[in-house]
């Protein structure tokens, strides 16, 4: 199972071509991003876990985006203004230095240091730079010192310069900083002990500088390292006193220090490595409690794993005496264990939720309780003892200030569900998205409340939980082939304001076109502004593989030119007055759909050039409320070589004498041909045997009936190669699934 | 090509080259037919060693829509950035080489080139130099003249410094036009072998002719122009019906495939000059009910197949020839290509012999005793690597790759049977004897699988152990160049190293 959002190669699938399918197929993994092609069999009430983990290889069957949705929000106008900001602010930055103008470099470098840490260049400098715009101001230092000094730093690879200031004490407060970026120099070139030792002088030597506080962290972190020996780190018993002692003096002397959470950190690396691995797993279970982001969280539970794994003797007695001990650890460790660590058998679940029973009842007036009860309920859920589940989930809502309410009232609703209280679900799931909009649990909810609007059939409900969601495969599948066109009209008329209107408005029109519904159709296309309708059609895009060029095939055109040509088409068959005559312009229709082929009933702004996924990604164990039949309608009517076959079956049945009967039989042979390996739908066995065999009969019929016709000798000629063609794709699927 | 006729099953092909000295070092090089066009530093260093300078690169196929040619399954140029240069291959699927008369050389030409010129500019983009065209057309022998006036056509329109060149077939060399075709290009690279399949499951005839390849060679020397000859590397699979009778090629399973089907059974392996010969009946129809005693034939060449058709053309070669262009590099974990490194080792005349290494990589499983205080120790979970680290694959078959894992203390809770196939716990009863057995009571469990190729690296596991488990490894690998049994033992290290 790949891991992160759906690969979704959109572009790369014709309406249904044949060979884009394969690659498709082999460029796509899973696709996330949906609920209907997902390749996962998902239980829709299991709560995801919040954190995806990949270092270690553990990856989800079914991630769903939480309440930010799958895609960060890209604002190109805010994107480039950000970049001009951060550009003058650079500029402005050098020139208050260069005119030792410190008040003016410190504000500037405080606004540039507000941007993202992330959308900046180097910096630790430019935070070095700011310490040193704010010690100017304070200590008199001549202005070619303090260039000298910042020149100095630019140049990582060449230390001497910094010890050379370092050493001239008319250097003043420069000293301690020259120093310290010394020792940096030596920590990014892996010589460790070296920069311990200058990091515990700089801490030493310069006990007033602002320098001191960076110096300790930087001398615990050296110094607690450890060394690799064949693949195992080991840490030397005098580098742990000095580390220790470092982390020590940082704490007392910097008690609201930026770099404590991290000193526990380290110390708690510390401790893996003298062999207190119970004691730095209980450690990081409360790193982990205490993580803010997902970074944060994704490197604590890599660290839970790794200790974890390495357990000896009675480190796993350990733990749990740490658990009771001090129950606000039970929620992390109970959150680690169902969603990342150990087995997730029901005998395991059975154990865990035992533990957490017994450390409540230990501590009965615990703040934790809710919590607890709503992992409680998650476990029961787990282990499909749903009423179970329902019950923890309700008494964790009654508990107040229950940090984890959002995933009892989601397991609570998931519970209801599976016990057939499917209103009651639905409410759940509201409330859920009402009360924690910003819970990461609002994906799942929407995607379980979208089940259940389908399974109730309030298509456009679930229509505005999928569009929430941003899964446009599911919307174009409810649009273009599952609502019916009476219920997407109801839809349309509801939203006047929507300002995807025209999209669905247009979705309406080609769902007429395709019922041959042509005057309502055009009316509808027409309510469109032209250029917007040109737009949402893709007018004159190619999505063929390499370019129709001037043909008329497979391009998309003004649905509202196809409907006019069409009226044309079916004028000229309703005004034939003779069988020839009728014959020979109800072949100009069958012409029409044939030689336009794939792409003039698409809606190309629904499907985005994927519609194939529809017959090659469905999953069925999801639901199936109907969409077979649905899918199956929405082929037949979709595919212009299934209506160029229809009508020259016609042709050839009702006017078996008239001149196009051999041309029309002969069109048609090509039309089955050509579905018949057209794509997954119509590949699968059933079909495609049925069209094999029907181009080949067609052929052969054209040379039996029709010997003296011009086609008799072409229609011989493949008649023979899609037999063999027939042949080999059959026996090529023998013993295949 | 005829290869390409007969879908899936290919034997052989030819290349191209421009003239280079009358009888300086023949040149050896590779078709690359896969999507996409990529190596990886493994596999471009065993070509830099085989000696491998270019290789021929299929763009795609172009098929006739009923209007005109269009190119199809496009390659897609990923690198490598500092990779061999290429001579971009198109070839013709059936449909259009059944209409060739139907299209104007200038046409043909036009279609062709204006790909090449997009292909080629993809490449330069990925910093890969096109020195050439090659066409793979098999065209019939009555329509070379036509093939000779479409060639003629591209030379016209190729650019400055591009080479032109032709795969060519046996059955043209009985042809007077072959020539003037031949006129056409820089060089041309014949198959040499028949490309015809055995019309019987009985019929065992080698797909490879030394034979031919010393006739073919005396006819090409004939001709005046430069050639290189195609070398088979690359085996085919036939189905046969329930009589033996020759049904066509299958592209369906692949050897392996067929080793692990549950309706396949393996009923003959042999090797015949340097080809390996497997066939697999079906014991039932498939899920429809169809194929109940079909035969699956797969007829796979050996490294030393290439080796020996190598040498020949060392031997026989004449002023024109230039070397020989093997058809091809294998796709990853493909049964039915050569492995580079196997040729590069049967050419150094290494021993082709499976060596098997194993490690292990132990973890703790604490959840039980943490959450139950009853429990007193915790259990492990060890997952086994296993690569053969031997020149030599394993032949192909239920037995090929068996791992023996004796408990000889303690208990396996639990197992996963990562890259194998088939898994069984036995029991060793009183009398000497085993008897399958549940996980419980198991003191041997077997692992097996169907095949081990030269630098595979396959998993055992995890095995859930109990505490104080004591694990030995013994394995029995069937050597696919010798069928020579090699078996060693190891006990397996279970310390948790952290």
């Amino acid at each position: 199972m790949l891991n992160g959002k759906g690969l979704l190669v959109l572009g790369l699938t014709v309406a249904g071509g044949m060979g884009a399918y394969r690659i498709v197929q082999s460029c796509i993994g899973s696709i996330y991003d949906s609920v209907h092609y997902n390749d996962a069999q998902p239980d829709f009430g299991a709560p995801p876990s919040r954190t995806v983990i990949t270092v270690w290889g553990e990856q989800p069957s079914r991630p769903v985006p939480d309440s930010v949705g799958w895609y960060d929000d890209w604002d190109e106008a805010k994107e480039k203004a950000k970049t001009e900001r951060i550009a003058n602010l650079k500029s402005a930055i050098d020139t208050a230095f260069s005119n030792g103008n410190y008040s003016k470099a410190e504000e500037s470098l405080v606004a540039l240091l507000k941007e993202k840490p992330e959308d900046l260049d180097n910096i630790d400098l430019l935070r070095d730079q700011l310490e040193v715009a704010r010690e100017a101001q304070k200590h008199k230092l001549p202005q070619s010192a303090i260039d000298a000094y910042l020149a100095s730093r630019k140049d990582a690879e060449n230390p001497s310069s910094l010890r050379a200031i370092a050493a001239d004490a008319k250097n003043g407060f420069l000293c301690a900083f020259a120093a310290y970026a010394a020792a940096g120099v030596a920590y990014d070139h892996g010589e460790y002990e070296k920069a311990a030792r200058q990091y515990e002088e700089v801490a030493t030597k310069y006990p007033t500088s602002p320098r001191r506080e960076y110096a300790l962290i930087m001398a615990a972190r050296t110094r607690l390292k450890g060394t690799e020996k064949g693949g195992v780190i080991a840490l030397e018993p005098e580098d742990l006193a000095a580390g220790t002692q470092a982390i020590g003096k940082l704490r007392r002397e910097f008690p609201k220090s930026k770099f404590l959470q991290s000193a526990y950190g380290w110390e708690t690396r510390a401790m893996y490595l003298s062999g207190k691995r119970a004691t730095a797993f209980l450690r990081y279970l409360k790193s982990y409690d205490n993580a803010k982001s997902h970074v944060e969280r994704e490197g604590q539970l890599a660290s839970l794993r790794y200790v974890s794994e390495s357990f000896k003797g009675k480190d796993a007695d350990d733990v749990r005496k740490g658990l009771f001990a001090d129950p606000s650890l039970l929620q992390p460790y109970l959150e680690f264990r169902v969603n990342h660590g150990g087995e997730d058998s029901a005998k395991s679940l059975t154990g865990l939720a035992k533990l957490a029973e017994d450390v409540l009842t230990r501590h009965p007036t615990a703040k934790i309780a809710g919590s607890i009860q709503a992992r409680l309920a998650e476990i029961a859920y787990l282990r499909s003892d749903y009423k179970k589940a329902e019950e923890w989930a309700t008494k964790a809502l009654t508990e107040s200030g229950n940090r984890n309410a959002d995933l009892a009232l989601y397991v609570q609703s998931g519970a209801q569900e599976k016990l057939g209280k499917s209103d009651a679900a639905e409410q759940g799931y509201g409330k859920l998205l009402r009360d924690f909009p910003k819970s990461y649990l609002v994906g799942a909810a929407r995607e379980n409340l979208a089940l259940i609007y389908e399974r109730k059939g309030q298509w456009d409900n679930a229509l505005d939980q999928y569009r929430a969601l941003s899964y446009r495969f599911d919307i174009a599948t409810l649009v273009d082939v599952k609502m019916s066109i009476e219920e997407l009209q109801k839809y349309v008329a509801s939203r006047p304001s929507d300002p995807e209107l025209n999209k669905y408005k247009f979705a309406l029109a080609m769902r007429l076109l395709r019922k041959d519904k042509l005057e309502e159709a055009d009316k509808v296309f027409r309510e469109i502004p032209d250029a917007k309708r040109k737009e949402i059609g893709e007018v004159g895009s190619d999505y063929s593989w390499y370019g129709a060029e001037d043909s008329v095939r497979d391009r998309l055109v003004d649905p509202v030119d196809t409907i006019k040509d069409l009226k044309e088409l079916n004028a000229a068959v309703a005004k034939a007055s003779t069988s020839d005559a009728k014959a020979k312009a109800k072949y100009a229709l069958a012409s029409y759909w044939y030689e336009r082929r794939n792409l003039l009933l698409y809606n190309p702004s629904l499907w985005m050039g994927g519609r194939s996924i529809l017959a090659g990604f469905w999953n069925a164990g999801v639901t199936n409320a109907g969409y077979d039949k649905a899918i199956e309608e929405h082929h037949y009517e979709h595919e212009c070589l299934w209506r160029a076959r229809k009508i020259c079956l016609e042709i050839a049945k009702d006017m078996p004498k008239s001149p196009e009967a051999p041309k029309a039989l002969y069109r048609a042979a090509c039309a089955a041909r050509r579905l018949a390996d057209f794509n997954p739908y119509w590949r699968n066995e059933k079909m495609s045997k049925s069209l094999w065999n029907e181009c080949v009969t067609l052929m052969d019929k054209v040379t039996a009936d029709y010997p003296s016709s011009d086609l008799a000798k072409d229609a011989e000629k493949y008649g023979k190669v899609f037999r063999s063609e027939r042949d080999d794709t059959l026996r090529n699927a023998l013993f295949l699934k | 090509m005829r290869w390409i006729s007969l879908s899936l099953l290919l034997l052989m092909v030819g290349g191209c080259h421009r003239v280079g000295p009358a009888k300086g070092a023949l040149e050896l090089s590779y078709w690359y037919w896969h999507t996409p066009y990529t190596l990886n530093r493994s596999e471009a260093a065993t070509l830099r060693d085989l000696g491998v300078k270019r290789l021929f690169v299929r763009g795609g196929t172009f098929r006739n829509d009923g209007e005109k040619l269009i190119p199809d399954i496009p390659q897609r140029f990923e690198g490598p950035p500092e990779g061999f240069p290429v001579y971009l291959v198109y070839n013709f699927d059936a449909g259009a080489i059944a209409h060739l008369t139907r299209f104007k050389p200038a046409d043909m030409a036009k279609a062709i080139l204006d790909r090449f010129e997009l292909d080629k500019l993809a490449c330069e983009s990925k910093r890969i130099e096109v020195q050439g065209i090659q066409l793979d057309i098999d065209s019939p022998t009555s329509r070379l003249p036509l093939y000779a006036e479409l060639l003629k056509e591209v030379r016209a329109r190729l650019g400055a410094g591009l080479s032109l060149s032709i795969t060519a077939l046996p059955t043209w060399f009985d042809s007077k036009e072959l020539a003037q075709v031949v006129e056409q290009v820089d060089d041309y690279v014949p198959q040499f072998y028949e490309g015809s399949a055995a019309r019987t499951v009985e019929d065992k005839t080698p797909l490879s002719d030394l034979d031919a390849v010393k006739k073919g060679m005396v006819a090409a020397e004939r001709l005046g122009k430069p050639y290189f000859v195609g070398v088979p590397g690359y085996g085919r699979a036939l189905l046969y019906d329930e009589k033996g009778k020759l049904l066509g090629a299958y592209g369906g399973l692949s050897a392996y495939d067929a080793a692990r089907h549950p309706t396949f059974e393996l009923k003959e392996r042999r090797r015949v000059d340097g080809e390996d010969y497997y066939r697999f009946q079906a014991t039932q129809g498939d899920a429809h009910g169809k194929g109940a005693g079909y035969s699956l034939v797969y007829r796979l060449p050996t490294p030393q197949l290439i080796v020996n058709h190598l040498r020949e053309v060392e031997k026989l070669r004449g002023a024109n020839c230039r070397g020989s262009i093997v058809f091809r590099i294998p796709e990853e974990g493909e049964s039915t290509a050569v492995a580079l490194p196997a040729v590069l080792a049967a050419m150094k005349g290494k021993d082709m012999q499976p060596k098997l290494s194993i490690s292990s990589k132990t973890v703790a499983s604490p959840w039980g005793r943490i959450e139950d205080p009853k429990a007193k120790s915790e259990p492990l979970k060890v997952t086994l690597t296993l690569k053969n680290e031997g020149n030599g694959g394993t032949e192909i078959g239920p037995n090929a790759c068996r791992i023996l894992l004796t408990i000889e203390r303690g208990s396996v809770d639990a197992l996963e049977k990562g890259g194998f196939d088939l898994v069984q716990p036995f029991r060793e009863l009183a009398d000497g004897s085993t008897a399958k057995s549940s996980l419980a009571s198991a003191n041997q469990i077997v692992f097996q699988r169907v095949h081990l190729a030269a630098g595979e690296k396959t998993t055992i596991g995890p095995l859930t152990l109990s505490p104080g488990t004591k694990l030995n490894c013994s394995y029995d690998l069937i050597a696919e160049a010798s069928g020579d049994h090699v078996r060693g033992s190891q006990r397996i290290d279970l310390n948790v190293e952290r």
